[in-house]
Order: structure tokens, then C-alpha cells, then sequence
């Protein structure tokens, strides 16, 4: 009798600690749901504010004052280049690096999705980048080797080493993201890190979400990888773009300017 | 039953109420004083009715980005990568290997002077184009060394540190050659930007003055 009733008690006591975390976790579902109803699952119905025909000349217009805009800032900034297939950084309006963008088709959503997720929801014609994730990479000089440079010219390894990165994501709000991989072989950067980055990648997706992989020659992700602070402005040029900024040209003016400038001295 | 609660139930609950936060925020909050958006209604987006005010509007615009761009060749140092390139809008003219500022930081124990040798980052323009340069020792060229700052100027000449050519992109800033060219491709200069003597040739002939220098 008494370990009928005893063996009662502890079914019960389980019983509340299930209800108890079943309890966490539909609250923990409840505030996923709250928030992405402002994010619009990515394939079904969008809700947009303002729905941009990327061919109009409005469209263009707004494009070319955004990135004048982006231009006065006098800091480098990201342009995904739909129409020609290239990932530029420019600095002042200036191309100062430019890589084939080579989308992995069978992994990616398409450009066009991506593109239309990128100008969907408040209305942003530039966003700043939110995130970006190292999974794996290794060092670009054994650290031998620069300790040994180190004691030379008095600068830290740390400072001298460049990561050069096998797989890391850039991640924009409104479930924006393209991962990058590279030829090399590396190490993962932090096993944990990744799984919590992987579980709410997987977690979110479900809510919305335009991702695409891109393959990256190394040295060039170096670069890109080091550029990309949180915050970095991006500007996209759509798919089929033919606008006002793929037909720019130096002006004569700006020309004429330097060489009288050069001349004087 | 308490202990239970306490030591296993609200840890769990903690764990999965951080989780939750975590992948609900990304980690961490973005600076919005560092972010830099463009909302629509920032930009005038809407094109005037008139087709005549409005392919003034679209002049002005592309007038105004046309206007930015370099209509001669431009160099471009990436100081990620140490690489340099002399470029026009969509083609590379040269690319090499180069050596930008390290970063580090050098304090003078006796005075608190500090020095933190970094490329400096922007647009910039070639100043000063010599040839057979000699370097001018700065303060913490000697410093570093332990040595005393010499009273005389000519004590800080040295003709052989700069290689055969020097561009300066203004505030004693140069790209110059060095003796230490195994050295090229890792960050360890005071500032200035090494590039090896057979490509700093070709960049010297065909770079005039007041040539635009991107560097990021």
C-alpha cells in the first residue's frame, strides 16, 4: 500500500515538471510566433508596404539616390549584383573590388527571390548587414612563422594573422542570408557556436527565409569576409537590372579637373 | 520535489528562455549608430508626372555619379588582403602583392608619446611622385630601437630603406619599395604600403600626379 501510493506521488511530481517545461516551451513558441509575424514566410503570401517594379524608372531612380547617398558616407559598401552576377565593394561610388558571383543553383533560392525579400518590408532600399558567422577557416601564415616576424617588427600574431575563411554567412534582417564557401580545408572555429547558429537558422526558417550559397575563391574571401562588420551597408542591383547605374560613365568634367589639379603641381 | 524544481526544472527553463532570446535576436543587437540604411522616403522616389522635369531629375542624378567616378585609372589598396591593384571601373590593370600597416601600437616609456601604425583608410590622391627615395627617420623609428632622437636632421637620412621609387598619398604616407620583400603580403609596415621593386616600377610609370588612391 504504501509503495503503491509512494510510486503515485512520484508520477504525479513528474507529471507537474513535464507540464512545467511543456509550459516553457509553448511560451518559448508563442514569442517565436509574435515575432515573425512581422516576417512573412518567404514563399507563401508577402505582405509588402511598398512593392517595387524593379523595371520602372521610379525604381531606378530611387536606386541611384540611394546609392549616391551611400556614397557621401566615404566608407565601403556591398552591392550584390544580380543583373551581371558579381559581389562588389565600392568606396566613394568606386569599384574597388569585384568577384564573380558563382550561386550554387540546387542550394539557393533565386536571385529574384532574394532580391524581392531584400526590398519587401520597411521599405529599405539599402539594409546594413546584421550578422556574419565563421564556421571554419584557417590561418593564412603559420604562427611560427609570424612570431618569428613578430619579434622582428614588434607587432602582434594576432594583428598579422589574416583568417582565410573555408565557410561563413552573412546574415540581413528579414531573413536574408548567403553563405560562402571557399576551396580550402579548415577548422571549425567553435563546434557550439555553429550548432547555435545551424539550430536557429533551422528554427527561423520555417518563418521565412532567402538563402543562397555562393562558391568563393579563398583569397578573395578574405577580404570579403574581414569587410563585412555588422552594419555594412548593401545595396542590390536586381536581376535583368539595366539602369541608370550600370551606364554610368566617368565625366569629362571630373577628368578635366584632376589633370588641371596634376598640372598645377 | 523542490529540489527538483529549483536544481533541474529552472535551470532547464533558463537555458531554453536564453536559447529562445538568442536565436530570436542573432546574438547580438546591431549599433543603429553604426548601421546605415536607406528608407524609401529618405530618397525622392517618385519620378515628377513631367517628362520633362523628370529626365532633368535622372540627368542630375546620373551627372552627379558619373562625377565620382575616376575617369583615369585609379589604385586600390586592400589592406585585408594586402593586395594593390591599378584599376579603371571594370578591369585590372595590375595586381600585386603588398605590405600594409600593422596596426600595433608603440608607446614612448618616458615621454607616454603613442603611435598606432595603421594604413589610413579613404580617398586620397598621389601628392608626391620621387624617385631614388630616402627615408626621413621619424621619432619612433628610434625609439623603437632604443636609441636616442638625434638633434641633427641628417642623422635621420637613410637612402636605402624605400626601394627605388616612392608615390606619397598625402601626411607622410607613401607606397615605396623595401628591402625586406619576403616580407610582402603579411601586415607589418608603420603605415606606409611596400610593394615589390618590379611592380612599384610599373605603378610608378603609370601613375601621374593627383592619380586617385582608394584604400579600405
Amino acid at each position: 500500500m504504501f509503495i503503491y501510493s509512494k510510486a503515485k506521488r512520484i508520477i504525479a511530481d513528474a507529471g507537474k515538471i513535464v507540464a512545467i517545461l511543456m509550459a516553457g516551451i509553448i511560451l518559448i513558441i508563442g514569442i517565436n510566433a509574435c515575432k515573425d509575424k512581422k516576417e512573412p514566410p518567404a514563399k507563401q503570401g508577402r505582405i509588402e508596404t511598398k512593392k517595387w517594379d524593379f523595371k520602372s524608372e521610379n525604381f531606378d531612380f530611387a536606386l541611384a539616390q540611394a546609392e549616391l547617398q551611400l556614397a557621401g558616407l566615404k566608407k565601403p559598401y556591398l552591392v550584390l549584383d544580380f543583373s551581371k552576377n558579381k559581389l562588389i565593394l565600392k568606396l566613394n561610388g568606386v569599384a574597388v573590388w569585384d568577384v564573380p558571383m558563382e550561386i550554387t543553383a540546387d542550394e539557393s533560392d533565386s536571385p529574384e527571390d532574394f532580391t524581392e525579400r531584400f526590398f519587401s518590408d520597411n521599405n529599405l532600399l539599402v539594409r546594413p548587414l546584421f550578422d556574419k558567422h565563421l564556421f571554419a577557416g584557417k590561418g593564412q601564415s603559420s604562427d611560427s612563422v609570424l612570431k618569428i616576424i613578430s619579434g622582428v617588427v614588434r607587432a602582434s600574431v594576432e594583428l598579422m594573422q589574416r583568417e582565410v575563411p573555408e565557410r561563413f554567412q552573412l546574415e540581413w534582417e528579414n531573413g536574408l542570408l548567403i553563405e560562402f564557401r571557399t576551396e580550402i580545408m579548415g577548422q571549425p572555429k567553435s563546434k557550439f557556436k555553429n550548432t547555435l547558429v545551424e539550430l536557429r537558422r533551422t528554427l527561423q526558417r520555417p518563418f521565412g527565409e532567402s538563402a543562397m550559397v555562393v562558391r568563393l575563391d579563398s583569397k578573395h574571401a578574405i577580404t570579403l569576409y574581414r569587410v563585412a562588420e555588422r552594419g555594412l551597408p548593401t545595396l542590390i542591383y536586381p536581376p535583368k537590372y539595366g539602369g541608370i547605374l550600370e551606364n554610368i560613365t566617368p565625366s569629362k568634367e571630373a577628368n578635366q579637373k584632376l589633370e588641371r589639379k596634376a598640372s598645377r603641381k | 520535489m523542490k529540489k527538483i524544481v529549483f536544481f533541474v526544472v529552472l535551470p532547464l527553463l533558463l537555458i531554453i528562455v536564453a536559447l529562445s532570446v538568442y536565436v530570436l535576436k542573432g546574438g547580438r543587437d546591431i549599433d543603429t549608430q553604426e548601421a546605415f540604411s536607406v528608407p524609401i522616403d529618405s530618397v525622392l522616389h517618385e519620378l515628377p508626372t513631367d517628362s520633362k522635369l523628370a529626365k532633368k531629375e535622372v540627368q542630375k542624378v546620373k551627372k552627379a555619379l558619373s562625377a565620382l567616378k575616376p575617369a583615369k585609372p585609379y589604385i586600390v589598396i586592400d589592406t585585408h588582403a594586402n593586395r594593390i591593384f591599378l584599376r579603371i571601373e571594370d578591369s585590372i590593370l595590375l595586381e600585386a602583392t603588398c605590405s600594409a600597416g600593422s596596426g600595433g601600437e608603440f608607446i614612448d616609456s618616458t615621454t607616454g608619446r603613442k603611435w598606432v601604425f595603421n594604413t589610413p583608410r579613404g580617398i586620397f590622391k598621389v601628392d608626391s611622385k620621387i624617385p631614388h627615395p630616402w627615408w626621413r627617420k621619424p621619432d619612433w623609428a628610434f625609439l623603437e630601437e632604443g636609441e636616442q632622437i638625434p638633434n641633427d636632421d641628417g642623422e635621420r637620412l637613410d637612402p636605402n630603406m624605400m626601394g627605388d621609387f616612392a608615390l606619397g598619398f598625402g601626411d607622410g604616407f607613401f607606397i615605396h619599395g623595401t628591402i625586406y620583400e619576403r616580407l610582402l603580403g603579411v601586415s607589418v609596415t608603420h603605415g606606409c604600403v611596400r610593394v615589390g621593386s618590379d611592380d612599384l616600377e610599373v605603378l610608378y610609370n603609370k601613375t601621374p600626379m593627383g592619380t586617385y588612391v582608394y584604400i579600405f
